[in-house]
């Protein structure tokens, strides 16, 4: 079993199933936008929860409300350098009103995390070692002091401008 | 001026020992350089040709006397005795080491500075006007807001890998003299329908390889909406705007792709969904900003000082420092002291570390503790009594900083170029140099008149050749230095983009190019006021084509090899 | 068969940022003189894998090999970037 961080590293009950494979019967599943919109039926079959999987360049507008439902989106990001599942955090967050885990997958550093945090990831696969060993050893190296509404204030729809993470 | 209060300064020490981790990190060999470079880009450090350079931000191009002094001790202990301020109206240093890299971002700190988002792929420094909350022509000092998307923009968590760098620029005046239309976005303060003033917006305009002037996206916006509205824009820009090809990563693509028409919905589309309460800014916050931006309190005073007028009867070099550097001021009695760091033969745009301490001193003791830094690269003492000009003149004279050129042919905007920079083609300074002190007798440049005249060393376009009445680009041609020129370009009002003339010049041969573009003005301009610029809209780029590549025949030869090197 | 151009290998310290030449013994040196030279693929070869040696230490970063002349035995740039790194400061 591989192991996930939020807030602290935990055995992951989630398995990734490719386009191609077949879903199982029980466990929980992550699969894709895709197959996920094509196929409702074949998921009813299923003991266990779904999760989807979504590409930086897959648009969600449709389908909302189910996806909304869902308990486990995750966002992949394929270079540190692309930032679009900051935006895409933040919509299912603050539009969609999404409120299961939202997971960070791909080449994330641990000086990121802290930024996907504040805009509703609270779910990490790292493969990155040394991030890995950071995220065991220390804490996270985040600053506390924010110009903008974190996410979870918006959702209470407090207004505030400059607040400071809770540590 | 803004003042830090105790959350800025809890927010940038937190961030300096952040950078210090980061480093120590990278040190001990915990991250790759591939992955440390992200985030010494975003402390603004780069690896340049012969170290490290480190891009300090001056928002919007305000310093106070302290914080100038802070930058001049700064070149002293840790650089080479000197700065370079560049066209975001930030500062420079070029010859920075990494282990002291935090060190000097502590520095900074203790004077309400940092370097946060002076590179990478995030928003940059807002730039404004450098006569903001003087010029007479102004609506609204546009400072506040450039403030307070400073704040706003800080360690945005949603924007700092953006498909490429982004860059905003704001005016409050009836003149443009920050060069919005070539901003990813441009805001221009502008009188609304109900006698409020408003905001307009402009987006995708931009220099580099593909120079754009921006389009219209919003004729009016409410003030208090700018915030979530940026946010609307950004965020269409971070979902949408090309990742897989460098040069076609600026919103300035997107837009054109998309069509205006067709992006402006999208963004009301997303502008549409944002929960707005939550984003703009709080009518206390707004007005607790505000509050640092009041006025200084100055007394009107005669418009005429007996000191001036009998100086400038005596003294032809102050009187011509008089007429091209000073500038009207909205109290009577005061003026606007432009300070050009263009001394022909000097490098543009640098400052010692003994004249950062001059400027210091004559801000303290005559302008209020205001300094700005220009787009073009020179400095601006905002506020000076008519009755204290003579004494700040003289303090200019003692430290080396009294060339009367502002925006004269010789205030070149200049890159760093091959001497520096890891990406140029070629070299830019030497080339300003040349030409500066080939156009620095007072008379004929006063005689031409105002010219802006931009050199880049490569296609990034730094140094905003594209904007110039006379554009510079330095190309590689077969390992030589080559230079293309450009005619007709202007960052201002009547924003446009300059053609390109014809074939590149070897370096050898390009000042005598430029003479003789100048020579063909000076011939055919109707009379000694139309401008440079007003010459060339009239009669066309083909008389200065001619005289340079075809001097003898009427047909102009020789095909533009102008896209060979983009 | 291409011609060969003799090459040399440099980087940037990390700590400094300063221009350096891969010298002998795998020691970094200022003065591009002192640099060895590749005189055919192998050798140059032999310089990268030190190079990114080096580079893997966290010593140097930004290394490449570069082309130069050889005047009486010794490296000498050609390029005008490369002339202007060798001087370690800019031509002005
Ligand atoms: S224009 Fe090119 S040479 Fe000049 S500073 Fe920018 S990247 Fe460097």
């Amino acid at each position: 079993m591989s192991e996930y961080y939020r807030g602290g590293f935990l055995e992951d009950t989630w398995v990734y199933i490719n386009d191609d494979a077949p879903v199982p019967e029980t466990g929980n599943v992550i699969v894709s936008l895709t197959r996920w919109r094509a196929g409702g039926a074949c998921f009813s079959d299923l003991q266990g929860q779904v999760g989807v999987f979504v590409e930086p360049d897959d648009v969600f507008h449709e389908h909302t409300d189910r996806l909304s439902k869902l308990s486990l989106v995750s966002l992949s990001f394929p270079k540190f350098s692309d930032g679009r599942g900051y935006s895409q955090a933040r919509m299912l967050r603050e539009q969609l009103g999404f409120e299961g885990e939202i997971r960070g997958r791909g080449e994330i550093l641990l000086d990121q995390i802290p930024l996907m945090m504040r805009c509703g990831i609270d779910a990490f696969e790292v493969c990155h070692e040394p991030t890995i060993a950071a995220l065991k050893s220390e804490a996270l190296p985040g600053i506390m002091h924010t110009y903008q509404s974190p996410v979870n204030d918006r959702f209470g729809r407090l207004r505030r401008w400059r607040g400071q993470i809770q540590g | 001026m803004y003042r830090y209060d105790e959350f800025d300064q809890a927010f940038v020490e937190e961030r300096c020992r952040q950078f210090r981790d980061q480093v120590e990190r990278r040190l001990k060999g915990d991250i790759s350089e591939d992955q440390f470079k992200p985030l010494r880009l975003q402390n603004g450090l780069y690896l340049q040709l012969h170290a490290y350079m480190l891009r300090v931000a001056v928002p919007y191009g305000v310093l106070s006397a302290r914080q100038l002094r802070k930058l001049g001790e700064i070149a002293r202990r840790f650089d080479r005795g000197f700065g370079h301020f560049t066209t975001r109206q930030n500062i420079q240093f070029n010859w920075i080491k990494l282990e002291e890299a935090p060190d000097i971002l502590d520095e900074l700190a203790r004077v309400g500075m940092h370097a946060i988002q002076t590179s990478g792929n995030c928003i940059r420094n807002t730039t404004t006007d450098p006569f903001a909350g003087v010029a007479i022509d102004e609506i609204e000092d546009p400072r506040v807001w450039a403030e307070i998307i400073r704040q706003w923009s800080t360690i945005h968590p949603e924007f700092l890998f953006l498909p490429r760098k982004f860059k905003i620029a704001i005016t409050g005046a009836a003149e443009d003299r920050a060069a919005i239309a070539f901003h990813d976005i441009g805001i221009r303060i502008v009188m609304g329908k109900e006698g409020r003033s408003e905001f307009s917006i402009y987006v995708g305009g931009g220099q580099g390889r593909t120079p754009v002037v921006a389009s219209l996206i919003r004729p009016f916006l409410k003030k208090e909406q700018l915030l979530s509205y940026l946010e609307a824009i950004l965020r269409v820009y971070n979902l949408h705007g090309r990742r897989d090809n460098l040069y076609k990563s600026r919103i300035k693509i997107l837009v054109k792709a998309l069509g205006i028409e067709e992006f402006k919905r999208q963004v009301d589309e997303e502008w549409e969904k944002l929960d707005k309460p939550s984003i703009d800014l709080p009518i206390e916050e707004y007005e607790r900003i505000a509050a640092y931006f009041e006025p200084v309190n100055l007394q009107a005073a005669p418009i005429q000082n007996e000191q001036v007028t009998a100086r400038e009867k005596a003294d032809p070099a102050f009187a011509a420092f008089k007429r091209n550097n000073v500038f009207a001021h909205r109290v009577p009695g005061h003026v606007s002291v432009a300070i050009a760091l263009k001394e022909p033969g000097k490098i543009p745009g640098d400052a010692s570390a003994d004249q950062m301490d001059a400027v210091a001193e004559l801000a303290e003791r005559f302008g209020h503790d205001e300094i700005r830094v220009t787009y073009s690269q020179n400095l601006v003492l905002p506020n000076i009594a008519l009755s204290d000009l003579v004494a700040v003149y003289d303090g200019l004279v003692a430290a080396g900083l009294c060339s009367a050129n502002f925006e004269l042919i010789s205030d070149i905007i200049a890159c760093p170029g091959l001497d520096y920079c890891n990406l140029a083609n070629a070299r830019a300074i030497p080339i300003a140099q040349d030409i500066a002190k080939r156009f620095g007798e007072q008379k004929k440049a006063e005689d031409i008149g105002p010219l802006r005249f931009n050199i880049s060393g490569c296609i990034n376009a730094c140094g905003h050749h594209h904007s110039g009445n006379i554009g510079i680009l330095g190309v590689d041609k077969k390992g030589t230095e080559h230079y293309q020129i450009t005619l007709g370009g202007s960052p201002g009002d009547d924003a446009s983009i300059g053609s390109i003339l014809g074939p590149s010049f070897p370096a050898e041969d390009l000042p005598e190019a430029i003479e003789t573009i100048v020579a063909i003005y000076l011939e055919k301009r109707e009379n000694p006021k139309e401008s440079f610029l007003a010459t060339y809209r009239r009669i066309g780029k083909e008389p200065f084509k001619d005289a340079l590549y075809n001097p003898n025949a009427l047909n102009s030869g020789g095909q533009s090899d102008a896209l060979e090197e983009v | 068969m291409p011609s060969w151009k003799p090459c040399v290998v440099t980087a940037n310290m990390l700590k400094t940022g300063d221009v350096v030449y891969l010298g002998p013994q795998e020691v970094w040196v200022r003065n591009i003189e002192d640099a060895v030279v590749a005189h055919n693929s192998d050798e140059l070869a032999e310089l990268e894998a030190a190079g990114q040696r080096a580079s893997d230490a966290q010593l140097v970063i930004s290394v490449y090999a570069m082309d130069v002349d050889v005047v009486e035995g010794k490296a000498r740039p050609y390029t005008v970037r490369e002339i202007i790194r060798a001087a370690h400061g800019p031509s002005i």
